[in-house]
């Protein structure tokens, strides 16, 4: 991932515009910034939302909480500051509240089966609104009163304001997910009791204990210890109590800072922070520490807790010590040591610690089968996220430890994948390989953007948000968002236009003079017309379609790959060679996998058919049979000249070929690919003396991958000939750039004169000689 | 009008029926492939022989022999179906070549005298051969073109060839290897192609006269049984002792020693040296001679072997297939964690069965004999 962006002054700036650009890729969900963002410049809000959608249910939540990742490597960064990517995704998503709009997905299918997921946090709520989407009937279990999990009560409403909770959720039980509240899973029902009711099971429980301090003490206080997890799960539901009039919050990370927060908002009089290590270590975003610091919350760095001090149950004071930093520690981390005889009392009457999470096994009773690490989380095959129980997927904080929402989501997405294919009686481990294309790299000369910084989003101000629970950010106006979405550079060599799409061929038809043969085709090329895909459909449907034109008949017919099941052995080459990825292997059941093509992806190109070793695979209108039948021609109207074939290309000879000097016509099929080494050997079975072969350059390649694949099985009938003995120079195969027409009678008349002068004898019963 | 009557007599077909159920029941294409059976040949065969002449099903039957053994010698639907495929293919019915048609074409143009082979350039300098005459004769067979056509499954034809010279030189014998040698025409035979065939032989038996052998050694099973018994039944025989390159070994274990590798193994028995030239023991006694190494039977086998599913290249589906992913479980099923055969076609056929992605649950490597053993040489 380089980015050599040079910053400078008035000289042009040179930009290595990476593909696919690096925001996209750092996001655990792989979400597509670069083209909601563009969308948002467009002003097509909408548009931009529903694309967020596709990755994240959840844009107006991870637009307020998400890490963003993505703004870390957000190449705009370099030049000025990061595109404030995620504070556009959140006015993109209050925008739509705004207006009314309700959240809305999509059901994709209809299949059958059950889910059953534990816990309404960000995994199971996305798992679960995966499977709706395909329409398996889901159930949510969700121990608390409230759905959303961390969401709801991990994260305090001056972050993530409750409407825009409530509404995020309730589009994904619109989908007809029931999520029943109140219920844990540790005794009607068990986790066994789901397993037999239910197709599959998801464990998205979290990790919801709170660490322990493990230092003396800890077991004479009654009060004052406080455990932040019903501390906040009661702040979200509204009824907060103060913990204590002097807090402490023992840690580093968000939780520990939103507890002061919180404890401050509930009137504490003062709020303290100790955290062992230094500023530069402390994991809590740079804007909670700052925003805590400015509501005058201390924070008490390289200090560390050893001792609680109680009289009668009652917290009075915490034995702290100051920590010195040494050599960094497995985490990478400095580690922090204790100084001695620097020991001191801080006078307190609460203590939270908020030192890490660990998962609470306690709904696991009976037999679970599960495994649990030492870290007390659960076990599972990151890629499938499935347990070792069968049919019981686990994901989230649960499996992870505490990690960020946007990762949670991604636990659920690839758990809806794993549990649709588990139960459709798929391997867990999709055989597809993930195809990438590396476009490559492009160096750009621009001239420099205005350095400008962020939009800078108001914010209520620090006294103000001492007093209340509301939202601190206003998030972004529709002018800000507008400027803000400007600053982004569009990394990569795709704008995501869409243009493309609109005109690429994918819906081409042969249309051809009714009545016409298959030889008279061989002098002229095929006319192709763009169709609707609708009419595409129907042509396909049809075999052949008339047409009227003027006052000429027509015949239609599309090109696309079809596929004979029975002769099929599913053996995959056609899905590793299509780089449309538009024929896959799929399993019917019995043991019987065979390959299907995605009419409307197929792009005609006809590699898979040479590819296929068992003959499953034809394409329509250049069929094997019109191929064999286009050579027998064109072999026997030589007329005296010595019988050659010549295959080409369309797109590399797409212009008629009239001259009378050449051979009897061309045999063209869409992309050299398509030529089956087979019937080249056919052809000189049937008496050719030579074959020739045009086709593009591989960097030319109308299909890419068409020009290889062609290569390699050229390369293979050649070694054939060679072994039985034929002269090498039979069988050229040549490239020509595109509009080589002049070039195209020079090669083919090249090629006669050089086979005429072959020495060898023909083959065949004299078929040629005189 | 098509006329079989004589064939049908001559391989005893209408005894199918007192035989049905069983034949049915051992046909291992009847087995996975609902559509064909032993018993609807026959019965078509009776009933309309112009449609079975046109019908697939003749072109399904792997020709493994299986029938003959189950029904205790009587019923050779294999000879039944080799000279019905003739009448089929002369009325221009045929079955599916696979590979585009590349290998049966490729045996087709090498029948055509007026084409001089070249096909020794695969042979390495460390192996010694003789290129013109000599005792012993090394027949090659198809092998450089199964690899120009297939090369991604290693180790690959090529090698097992020159595995098995290997093997002969240990044994002091420097075989002649015939620059002019043709297909054998195993292929050519049973799709029907009874002309080319004859002129492939012919070819062949002139070629092998001029090298002055007396002993020819042969590792493709289809080639063994073709230059030992089509050509005699055919053409007029070869003049001189042909037999299998485990036969070859088999005789002289004692000259070589073999290093020790540990490894659980079922033997294959391929159909044209199993049941085609009763050789079962000889690759048996080679594979015992390998310290360590344990072998074991699957359920089918010996006589009873399952064909691996695809033959001449024709034909190969979906049903194929599962015969081969089948075979390979009866592997699995006996604990083994290697299947070896000495069979360039079942391995290639058990390999590319195994090759594709979503198989990746058949876990049994599926080895060459004379690779095995060549490479397990010591001293």
């Amino acid at each position: 991932m380089a980015d050599t962006i040079r910053i400078k002054g008035e000289k042009p700036l040179r930009i290595k515009q990476i593909d696919p650009s690096p925001c996209s890729v750092e996001c655990p969900l792989g979400t597509n910034v670069k083209a909601y963002v563009s969308l948002i410049t467009a002003g097509r809000f909408g548009e931009a939302l529903e694309e967020v959608r596709r990755t994240n249910p959840f844009p107006g939540i991870c637009g307020r909480v998400c890490p963003h990742p993505c703004e870390d490597q957000c190449l705009r960064g370099d030049i000025d500051e990061p595109v404030a990517i995620a504070a556009l995704k959140r006015f993109i998503a209050d925008y739509e509240l705004r207006r009314g709009a309700i959240p809305r997905f999509e059901r994709l299918n209809r299949k059958q089966g059950t889910i059953a997921v534990i816990g309404s946090g960000p995994a199971g709520l996305t798992c679960a609104a995966d499977l709706a989407r395909e329409g398996y009937r889901v159930q949510i279990f969700e121990a608390l009163a409230v759905p959303g999990g961390m969401m709801a009560v991990g994260i305090p409403p001056y972050r993530l304001p409750r409407d825009i909770l409530r509404a995020e959720i309730a589009a994904i039980e619109a989908l007809g997910v029931e999520i029943k509240l109140n219920i844990r899973v540790d005794g009607r029902p068990r986790l066994d009791d789901l397993a037999r009711k239910f197709d599959a099971v998801f464990i998205a429980t979290g990790a919801q204990k709170p660490r322990t301090l493990g230092i003396p003490g800890e077991s004479e206080v009654q009060h004052g210890l406080v455990n932040w997890i019903p501390l906040l799960r009661e702040v979200a539901l509204g009824r907060g109590q103060k913990p204590g009039d002097h807090v402490l919050i023992v840690g580093g990370g968000n939780t520990a800072v939103d507890c002061a927060r919180v404890a401050l908002r509930l009137e504490s009089e003062s709020v303290q922070i100790l955290y062992r290590r230094s500023r530069e270590e402390m994991p809590a975003y740079r804007e909670e520490i700052a925003g805590a610091e400015e509501e005058g919350i201390t924070i008490n760095f390289l200090t560390a807790p050893v001792r609680l001090l109680a009289e009668k149950g009652k917290l009075v004071g915490v034995e702290c010590v100051r920590m010195r930093l040494g050599n960094r520690d497995r985490s990478g981390r400095r580690r922090p040591i204790p100084i001695q005889n620097s020991q001191f009392v801080f006078e307190c009457d609460a203590i939270i610690p908020a030192i890490g999470q660990e998962l609470d096994p306690s709904f696991l009773r009976g037999t679970h089968n599960l495994r649990i690490s030492k870290e007390h989380l659960l076990v599972v095959d990151r890629a499938t996220m499935a347990t070792k129980r069968k049919g019981v997927f686990a994901g989230g904080d649960a499996v992870t430890g505490p990690a960020s929402v946007v990762e949670a989501i991604a636990a659920g997405h690839r758990a809806a994948r794993s549990i649709d294919r588990y139960i459709n009686g798929l391997p867990l481990k999709s055989p597809q390989k993930g195809v990438r294309a590396r476009l490559g790299e492009l160096t750009l000369e621009i001239p420099p953007p205005p350095k400008r910084g962020r939009v800078e989003d108001a914010q209520i101000s620090a006294e103000e948000r001492q007093n209340s629970f509301d939202e601190i950010d206003h998030g972004l106006t529709e002018a800000q968002a507008l400027t803000e979405a400007e600053r982004c550079m569009r990394c990569g060599l795709c704008l995501e236009c869409t243009t493309c799409v609109e005109v690429c061929d994918g819906r081409q038809v042969i249309v051809k003079p009714a009545g016409l043969k298959a030889t008279e085709m061989l002098r002229r090329p095929e006319m192709l017309l763009r169709v609707p895909p609708d009419v595409h459909q129907r042509i396909a449907a049809q075999g052949v379609a008339s047409l009227q034109y003027r006052d000429r008949q027509y015949e239609a017919t599309v090109f696309t790959a079809r596929i004979n099941e029975h002769l099929c052995r599913g053996c995959g080459l056609c899905e590793e060679i299509c780089g449309y990825r538009a024929v896959q292997v799929l399993y019917r059941g019995d043991g019987v996998f065979t390959a299907r093509v995605d009419e409307d992806t197929c792009r005609g190109c006809g590699t898979c058919v040479a590819v296929c070793p068992s003959g499953a695979i034809d394409q329509s209108y250049f069929t094997s049979q019109r191929i064999n039948h286009l050579v027998a021609a064109t072999l026997q109207r030589h007329r005296g000249s010595p019988p050659v074939v010549v295959f080409a290309c369309r797109w590399g000879v797409p212009r008629k070929i009239g001259s009378s000097r050449m051979p009897s016509g061309i045999i063209r099929v869409m992309c050299t690919g398509r030529l089956v080494g087979g019937d080249i050997l056919k052809a000189f079975e049937k008496g050719a003396a030579g074959v020739l072969v045009i086709g593009c350059t591989s960097d030319d390649c109308h299909y890419g991958f068409g020009s290889l694949a062609a290569k390699e099985n050229l390369k293979r009938v050649s070694d054939l000939l060679s072994l039985l003995g034929f002269e090498p120079k039979r069988l050229r195969v040549s490239t020509i750039p595109t509009d080589g027409e002049a070039e195209l009678e020079d090669m083919v008349r090249g090629f006669l004169e050089d086979i005429e002068k072959q020495s060898m004898s023909p083959i065949g019963e004299g078929k040629w000689s005189e | 009008m098509v006329r079989i009557e004589k064939f049908v007599q001559q391989y005893n077909v209408p005894d199918v029926q007192k035989h049905a159920r069983k034949l049915n029941e051992a046909c291992p294409v009847a087995r996975v492939n609902p559509e064909f059976s032993p018993e609807r040949i026959a019965l078509l065969a009776e009933e309309d022989p112009g449609e079975l002449v046109k019908s697939p099903l003749i072109w399904e039957c792997l020709t493994c022999g299986l029938c003959r053994i189950v029904t205790a010698g009587r019923v050779d639907m294999s000879g039944f179906v080799r000279d019905l495929r003739r009448q089929a293919a002369n009325g221009g019915f045929t079955g599916t070549e696979t590979h585009g048609g590349m290998l049966i074409t490729a045996q087709r143009l090498s029948a055509d005298t007026a084409l001089k082979p070249r096909r020794t350039g695969w042979i390495t300098p460390s192996l010694k051969v003789k290129s013109r005459k000599g005792k012993y004769l090394y027949w090659v067979g198809g092998a450089p073109f199964l690899d120009a056509v297939m090369a991604e499954l290693k180790p690959t034809t090529l090698d097992s060839a020159r595995a098995a010279i290997l093997l002969l030189n240990r044994l002091g014998v420097e075989p002649v290897v015939l620059e002019d040698e043709r297909f054998s025409g195993h292929d050519l035979l049973w799709t029907g192609d009874i002309k080319r065939f004859h002129k492939l032989a012919d070819q062949n038996l002139m070629a092998i006269k001029g090298s002055g052998a007396k002993v020819i050694v042969v590792s493709s099973p289809e080639d063994y049984h073709t230059l030992a018994k089509s050509y005699g039944e055919y053409c007029g025989g070869v003049d001189a002792e042909v037999c299998h390159v485990t036969e070859f070994i088999a005789e002289r274990l004692s000259e070589l020693r073999f290093r020790e590798w540990r490894q659980r193994v079922a033997y294959h028995d391929p159909c044209r040296l199993g049941r085609g030239m009763g050789v079962y023991d000889p690759p048996r006694e080679i594979l015992r001679a390998i310290p360590g190494l344990e072998l074991v039977e699957m359920k089918d086998t010996r006589e009873f072997s399952a064909c691996c599913g695809t033959s001449c290249w024709t034909n190969c589906n979906r049903y194929s297939k599962l015969m081969q992913i089948n075979r390979l479980r009866e592997a699995v099923a006996v604990g083994a964690e290697s299947l070896v055969t000495p069979c360039w076609e079942c391995t290639i056929h058990f390999r590319c069965a195994i090759r594709s992605e979503a198989w990746r649950q058949v876990s049994v490597d599926v080895r060459d004999l004379t690779v095995l053993a060549a490479s397990l040489l010591r001293g």
